[in-house]
């Protein structure tokens, strides 16, 4: 010990230097922080962070012109929240507020009053549908460029800094007063929180939204308190109706069926179905029917897979309860039964937008995915993939983790029909590009399969077995055929979309339509 | 006679469409189209009404056409049924 | 006379636009378009030009395409056989044929739609759909009444009418029709389809059914859902056995042939007339 080496007193009346090695200076003792209130005082009772509304909270949280705010989809076309903040924002005066929004529904529609008001002047989504889409993609209501993401490039974005959340609202259907929460209890419970879960480690300040506030602590913890900072408690949070009817009943459409035994027989051929495999498909009726039969090949062959993931539908938590996967991995679950499995089973586990798809994190899980069935708007020639705009350049669907898995999956199947009525699938060229074809293995029609060229023993393969194979370019022909070519759309000099991909590179612009 | 030269075939239903020919114009074909297909097919549409009416040796008609989606094969069916209906070369 | 293996017939009401995309998908081995009881009488017009439309440009792949024509006691049937026959139709389901006469009168009916196009005389095939008393009765004489017959087809609904009886679910007012047709059909050396199955979501029923029908000796069976295909194509589809045999009698008759000899024994039996026909019949259904 040096000489010289002062000392003084706390508060406690203790002496501690004024600096130590491995310490450096020293700070010491103050008064105790004592943020909560004790037993013996006649103090108001500790409310926790519960605010009376929403607005308290933004003021609270601090809201100004020009921030960034999040929201998550989980609630789907059954969501009040996004309209009940923004309203609240509205009457506030806030103005230029970019969103970034995990995907936007039909709930969603009272964005296109506040972007006309200059409310929101920017929106980083996974998708856009209806008339709010239509309005920005025809009428370019929207002042800046929309970005759209993948599931898994928001969670890098988020977590790389590409974008600061200065407010995250977290809609839960059961929330404590200290803000852990989860969206698997409560009369609004829409099942795992795996979009926000990304949001509430990075935003500057988060506000959790919730109908249903239980007694502390709330158990299972998708969102810890150590993340919020207020909450709020509303009447309704989402119509429990339309929260819980996101995926569809198997398909009784020939074509569909078709297709599915087409798939069915390519996954297959592939050879990937084997003890511990694992799985992931969309939440149509196509998937549905290929599901039907991989449940009857696996009974057949033995199998077990390892664990399916997604997207997670009440046909998926049947597979798991019978024994087919030993678990499965949810960022979304889509309907009532699929809610219920979360809460109840074991092995039905909750993962977060980074843990599924993030491309820089460690690792992810579509990582690890052997077999996925992808669904498209259009597809060319190229193996490129559109499921953003529809046929006429017009924004409408959402990239979700579509690009994600078709670059993470062993197998990447996009399954179609040839044609939508009179609009061909298999085109030339894609009016944009939200996975590009590199990504792609397989297309699948009604009338047959083509095989991307990088896969040359899976085509042998299938050609062997009978399928009917074919280039890529004759089903473009077929569809072509049928349907004559169509005009492509009209396109303006505004840009009203940027497509990046899940690495943060720029894929494709999207134009306004004329 | 006494018929009214107007006929119409085809069902609003998915990739169908509605043709109505009005056989009463002097001079030329007048073609109006009603369909959510017109910016990506219109040409071809119209292409086919017309080639209908000259396969069945129209030469003069008002033709409406509300299109649910049909391909050219549908349009020019029920394009040449609503020209025989017009005609009165009916069913008994 | 060389005819494609028929062992599903699909049904596909031909006023109906989106059909005429569907049938194919399913790869029936022939899709039966039909202008007859699935179509309103205002609508018979709209249904004969969107079939002669559709025929004229769509590929139905490796489907076979029929026409199920109206009776002859309409008025509508020479309207449709003037129509489809310029339009490239090759093959037509008559309804209702009861006698000779009606086959004779159809046979003369084609034959002038032939030549006004331009066609071989001739050309185009038919398939008698026996449906009544009357029909079954003189099935051995109407088969014969013109070499464009290829084919009957049995239909159970008004047979059961105009037998004056139910329809009940062993279809036992059936047998005697189901027994019956084959053999005609055997005789004069064309194929028997079955009636179709109604209760679409019923596989075991229909397999069922199907198994018994290719055991009286029918060749296939009329279906309304593609779903009813595959256990239809199953059904009728000759046995691994069946077929190792076909192909044994095809090369000892190659051999025979070229050796100039006229008889000549497969697996320990003497092979003759019956045999071979036996033999091409069944490597016609496996699609040899």
């Amino acid at each position: 010990m040096k000489k010289g080496r002062r000392f003084f007193k706390n508060m406690l009346g203790r002496r501690v230097p004024e600096k130590a090695n491995l310490f450096g200076e020293i700070e010491p003792y103050k008064k105790a922080d004592k943020r909560h209130i004790k037993y013996i005082t006649e103090d108001q009772e500790f409310s926790g962070k519960v605010v009376n509304n929403i607005r308290e909270a933004l003021e609270k949280a601090g809201i100004k012109d020009g921030m960034t705010i999040s929201f998550h989809h989980h609630l789907r076309a059954g969501d009040y929240v996004l309209e009940m903040v923004m309203k609240e924002i509205a009457e506030m005066g806030i103005k230029n507020l970019t969103l970034c929004v995990s995907s936007l529904t039909a709930a969603h529609e009272c964005l296109i009053d506040h972007i006309k008001n200059g409310v929101v002047t920017g929106i980083e989504t996974s998708g856009i549908r209806g008339k709010l889409a239509e309005a920005i993609s025809k009428d370019c209501i929207l002042e800046n460029a929309v970005i759209f993401r993948t599931h898994g490039g928001r969670a890098r974005a988020i977590e790389q800094g590409d974008v600061v959340i200065d407010i995250a609202f977290v809609a839960a259907s059961c929330c404590d007063n200290m803000g852990n929460m989860n969206g698997q209890t409560g009369k609004s419970a829409f099942g795992s929180m795996g979009y926000p879960m990304v949001d509430a480690r990075y935003a500057r300040r988060t506000i959790a939204i919730t109908d249903n506030l239980a007694p502390y602590p709330v158990y299972p913890i998708s969102i810890p308190q150590t993340l919020v900072d207020y909450v709020v408690v509303v009447d309704q949070i989402g119509d429990p109706e339309k929260i819980g009817t996101g995926s569809t009943r198997k398909s009784k459409d020939p074509v569909e069926l078709a297709i599915a035994k087409y798939a069915s027989q390519v996954i297959f051929a592939s050879g990937l179905v084997k003890d511990g495999f694992s799985y992931q498909a969309g939440s149509g009726g196509i998937s549905l029917s290929v599901a039907g039969y991989l449940v009857d090949y696996m009974k057949e062959h033995n199998v077990v897979g390892g664990f399916a993931s997604g997207g997670v539908t009440s046909a998926m938590t049947e597979m798991l309860e019978k024994g087919y996967f030993r678990t499965l991995l949810d960022v979304q679950t889509f309907d009532a039964g699929a809610i219920s499995s979360l809460r109840n089973n074991p092995n039905h586990l909750e993962m977060d937008a980074s843990m599924y798809a993030d491309p820089f994190a460690k690792d992810c899980v579509i990582n690890n995915l052997d077999i996925m069935i992808l669904s498209a708007t259009e597809i060319d020639v190229n193996f490129n993939i559109n499921v953003l705009t529809a046929s006429n350049g017009v924004i409408m669907g959402a990239l979700g983790g579509h690009p994600d898995t078709a670059a993470g999956a062993k197998l990447a199947i996009a399954v179609v029909p040839l044609t939508r009525k009179r609009i061909p699938i298999v085109v030339d060229e894609v009016i944009n590009i939200s996975t590009p074809g590199e990504s792609v293995d397989v297309v699948v029609t009604e009338y047959g399969v083509a095989v991307n060229p990088r896969n040359p023993v899976l085509k042998e393969k299938l050609i062997e077995m009978g399928m009917p194979v074919f280039d890529i370019t004759e089903l473009r022909d077929k569809a072509y055929r049928l349907t004559g070519i169509p005009n492509k759309p009209k396109f303006g000099d505004t840009i009203v979309g940027i497509v990046e991909y899940r690495d943060g590179t720029v894929i494709d612009t999207i134009m306004n339509v004329l | 006679m006494g018929e009214s030269r107007i006929g119409t075939a085809g069902r609003d239903k998915p990739q169908d469409c509605l043709v109505t020919v009005d056989l009463e114009r002097k001079r030329g074909i007048n073609i109006t189209l009603n369909s959510k297909m017109e910016k990506m097919f219109g040409e071809a549409i119209h292409k086919a009404v017309e080639d209908a009416l000259k396969e069945v040796g129209v030469k003069a008609a008002d033709v409406t056409v509300d299109d649910f989606g049909s391909l050219d094969f549908t349009i020019k069916a029920r394009t040449k049924t609503a020209v025989a209906r017009a005609r009165g070369d009916e069913n008994e | 006379m060389k005819m494609n293996r028929m062992r599903s017939m699909l049904f596909s009401p031909a006023n109906n636009p989106k059909m005429y995309l569907k049938a194919p998908v399913f790869r029936p081995d022939c899709i039966l378009f039909d202008l007859e009881d699935s179509v309103a009488f205002t609508e018979k017009d709209a249904a004969r030009d969107l079939l002669c439309e559709a025929v004229k440009v769509l590929d139905f792949g490796s489907s076979d395409v029929c026409v199920r024509v109206n009776s002859l006691r309409t008025p509508f049937c020479e309207k449709d056989i003037k129509a489809i026959v310029p339009a490239g139709v090759r093959f037509i389901r008559l309804a209702m044929c009861e006698s000779r006469d009606d086959v004779i009168q159809i046979s003369q009916m084609l034959s002038e739609a032939e030549k006004e196009s331009g066609v071989e005389e001739g050309s185009v095939k038919v398939q008698c759909s026996i449906e009544t008393v009357k029909g079954v009765l003189n099935a051995r004489e109407t088969v014969t009444g013109s070499d464009r017959v290829v084919s009957l087809s049995f239909g159970a609904e008004d047979y059961t009418r105009s037998l004056g009886t139910k329809r009940t679910r062993e279809g036992r007012e059936l047998m005697y029709a189901r027994m019956y047709l084959p053999v005609v059909a055997a005789e004069r050396g064309i194929s028997a389809i079955d009636t179709v199955y109604s209760a679409i979501e019923d596989a075991e029923g229909l397999k069922a059914e199907a198994d018994m029908a290719a055991n009286y000796g029918f060749t296939g069976k009329s279906c309304i859902h593609p779903n009813q295909i595959d256990v239809i194509h199953s059904a009728f589809m000759p046995t691994e056995e069946d077929v190792e045999h076909a192909r044994k009698v095809m090369t000892a008759l190659e051999d025979a042939k070229a050796k100039g000899e006229g008889v000549f024994v497969v697996d320990g039996k003497m092979v003759d007339e019956p045999v071979i026909q036996r033999a091409r019949k069944v490597l016609m259904q496996i699609g040899e």
